[in-house]
């Protein structure tokens, strides 16, 4: 048998005219954004910018409380919730996991929204799986519990949970939280594989800017839940914008292996004048 | 129409997961288990027989009449209503334990059980005044109990409910707050009441005797509804462990998903309760039993918390049924249905010592 890649749909997302928040708390109003097929976006700003409130909007688990999020042109509020989910997947910074819950078992619940009304898992459901279980290199973890891998290989499970649904537009919130170094690495390097190799969409959340630049081709700076900065990452990662999105000084200087805007930050707007010591090493998170 | 090769979820067989085929294995091997101790149930008693005078009674060619009563009218019909109310408890835990995320959401602690025993003590209550005969009461107190755990199924619910919805712990708080409320009813009930205070005990600890076909009859339509209605959410069950975003990511309606998964449950252990009384801990442990043999897997887990509750179920009426009271020398206890211990008594002095070794020695 020929292994041949399951098909992918393509669908363009844009929110128009959007506020997002929760109830009675409004986080960002007015927004429009359009991220075009094939792309790579990084959402980045500080802590509370609301920038996961964004793409949780997006990704239709918040209501937005005026305006609209089109997928393929269509309202998402107006679709199906299971069409939505044969379009996009989504990667919430939060999940949970059952006790003794193998990965393929995990990795197979991405078949959900395919399954036919008898809810039986076809043999093109199977292929799904094993495709999202090889691309996300956990074969040999198929079998173990998913509560007894380590954050990476976890991570990976539920990136391989979002890959079975094979759509063609992914949403990660904060995909590298918790990971080491090398791990953090592995994800990106993963993300950037099904963007490349695979023309998926791509829509995370990022704290860490530096990755940010490297792993996305357009950054969207976000401070109090407004659009501060929008574009490649050489043009958005500036001292003036990390001055005035995360509050901090920071030397910005170019990555001579890739190009990318890096930046290292020194001290915190603040703090600036008086150069104490804990500040220099608070500001290295 | 293509051709598409078609399997049942239950029963997929993909080369990467070796743990399904051995999953599958395990629950054919419960399933024969289940089978043995159904003939054994059949062959002992005060009239023990063989197994061939099992099958010769069962096909209607008994050696003797005795032989044709015991098996046909008295230990099938109670074999087969142990079987299927432990099913029904057992699978309702496993739901309630998946959707509510917490390994201690069983049908008694989240107030079912209650409700429907309440139900049962009610009508039992009401008839004690009147003069209605055994045939009513056989109809009208199943039918109390599984009013009963409809009703604190729904309470719970309603109360748990906050704006958009709600959420798994506020259902356990709640639920363990109004089994209390329930329970200190049924005590009221039990005090004020002078007479049927023996089937009413029977009732809270739960017990298969005297069962007849008659009962059988009135759980089988609630397990028509309850049984196709739990394979349904399965699927949903499933999504929903893991996370009210990944079940939203997956397309579901959080909120709807579990209301319809929590409604299965309800209707399964309303069902069992209506028929045995309030077992104790089978809807918790058997779900947990499952657990250490299958995963947590809604497609394996259900059938297997199904199987064991009913071994258990099973197994422990048969010790109830031939345990009498009268061999504890110290006891001279002769209660008006005889000196036997109610079923429900020994699932929680077996089944609490078992479920405590089990989880000590997992960790």
């Amino acid at each position: 048998m020929t292994e041949h890649e399951p098909p992918i749909d393509h669908p363009p997302v844009h929110a128009v005219d959007v506020s997002a928040g929760y109830r009675g708390r409004v986080v960002s109003q007015g927004l429009s954004l359009s991220f075009e097929q094939g792309s790579r976006t990084a959402l980045v700003g500080p802590n509370g910018s609301g920038k996961s409130t964004i793409l949780k909007t997006l990704a239709r688990l918040i209501t937005p409380l005026s305006g609209s999020v089109c997928l393929d042109g269509q309202d998402i509020a107006s679709l199906p919730s299971r069409e939505v989910a044969r379009r996009m997947a989504v990667l919430p910074q939060l999940h949970e996991v059952p006790p003794d819950l193998t990965v393929h078992e995990l990795v197979s619940q991405g078949r959900f929204p395919h399954v036919g009304p008898l809810k039986m898992l076809r043999l093109r459901d199977d292929e799904a799986v094993q495709w999202a279980i090889r691309l996300t290199r956990l074969e040999h973890l198929a079998d173990r519990s998913v509560d007894t891998l380590s954050g990476g290989e976890c991570q990976r499970a539920w990136i391989a949970l979002a890959l079975a649904q094979q759509t063609g537009l992914l949403l990660l919130d904060e995909p590298t939280t918790f990971l080491d170094v090398r791990h953090q690495l592995d994800l990106l390097e993963l993300i950037t594989l099904l963007n490349r190799e695979h023309g998926v969409t791509v829509v995370m959340v990022l704290h860490d800017l530096n990755h940010a630049s490297r792993y996305a081709d357009r950054l969207i700076a976000i401070a109090d839940g407004t659009v501060i900065a929008d574009g490649p990452p050489v043009e958005v990662v500036t001292p003036e914008l990390l001055r005035e999105c995360f509050g901090v000084e920071a030397s910005v200087m170019q990555d001579p292996r890739t190009g990318a805007p890096m930046c290292i930050p020194h001290a915190t707007i603040d703090a600036a004048s008086h150069e104490s010591e804990w500040v220099t090493d608070a500001v290295e998170t | 129409m293509t051709a598409v090769r078609v399997r049942l979820a239950l029963s997929d067989d993909s080369a990467a997961a070796p743990s399904a085929t051995r999953h599958r294995r395990t629950v054919a091997v419960l399933a024969l288990l289940l089978a043995v101790l159904m003939l054994l149930y059949l062959m002992l008693g005060p009239a023990s027989m063989s197994p061939r005078l099992v099958v010769k009674a069962l096909i209607g060619q008994p050696e003797e009449t005795l032989h044709r009563i015991a098996v046909w009218e008295v230990r099938l019909p109670r074999a087969l209503m142990a079987a299927l109310s432990g099913a029904m408890l057992s699978s309702s835990g496993a739901f309630m334990q998946s959707v509510l995320r917490n390994p201690l959401a069983a049908p008694a602690t989240v107030g079912v059980t209650p409700g429907a025993v309440l139900g049962a003590v009610g009508i039992l209550m009401l008839a004690s005044g009147s003069e209605g005969t055994l045939n009513q009461l056989n109809f009208l107190v199943p039918m109390g109990a599984i009013a009963g755990g409809l009703f604190a199924g729904g309470l719970v619910y309603v109360l748990s409910y906050r704006r958009a919805g709600a959420d798994p712990l506020r259902l356990i708080l709640t639920g363990v707050i109004v089994a209390a409320f329930l329970s200190a009813i049924t005590s009221l009930l039990v005090l004020i009441s002078g007479s049927h205070t023996d089937a009413i005990i029977r009732w809270l600890v739960g017990s298969l005797s005297t069962r007849t076909w008659e009962h059988l009859l009135y759980q089988l339509p609630v397990a028509a509804v309850a049984v196709p209605l739990a394979a349904a959410v399965i699927p949903a069950g499933n999504a929903l462990q893991l996370g009210d975003a990944t079940a939203a990511n997956l397309g579901l309606r959080p909120e709807l998903a579990r209301a319809a998964v929590l409604a299965a449950a309800v209707v399964l252990a309303s069902g069992a309760v209506s028929v045995v009384g309030g077992i104790a801990f089978l809807g918790m442990m058997g779900p947990h039993l499952a657990r250490t043999l299958v995963g947590s897997d809604l497609r394996r887990l259900v059938p297997a918390a199904a199987l064991i509750g009913a071994i258990v179920l099973v197994a422990a009426d048969l010790l109830a049924r031939t345990f009498s009271l009268d061999w504890l020398p110290l006891l001279e206890v002769a209660t008006a249905s005889g000196s036997r211990v109610p079923v429900g008594a020994f699932t929680a002095l077996v089944g609490a010592p078992f479920f405590i070794y089990l989880m000590r020695a997992r960790v």
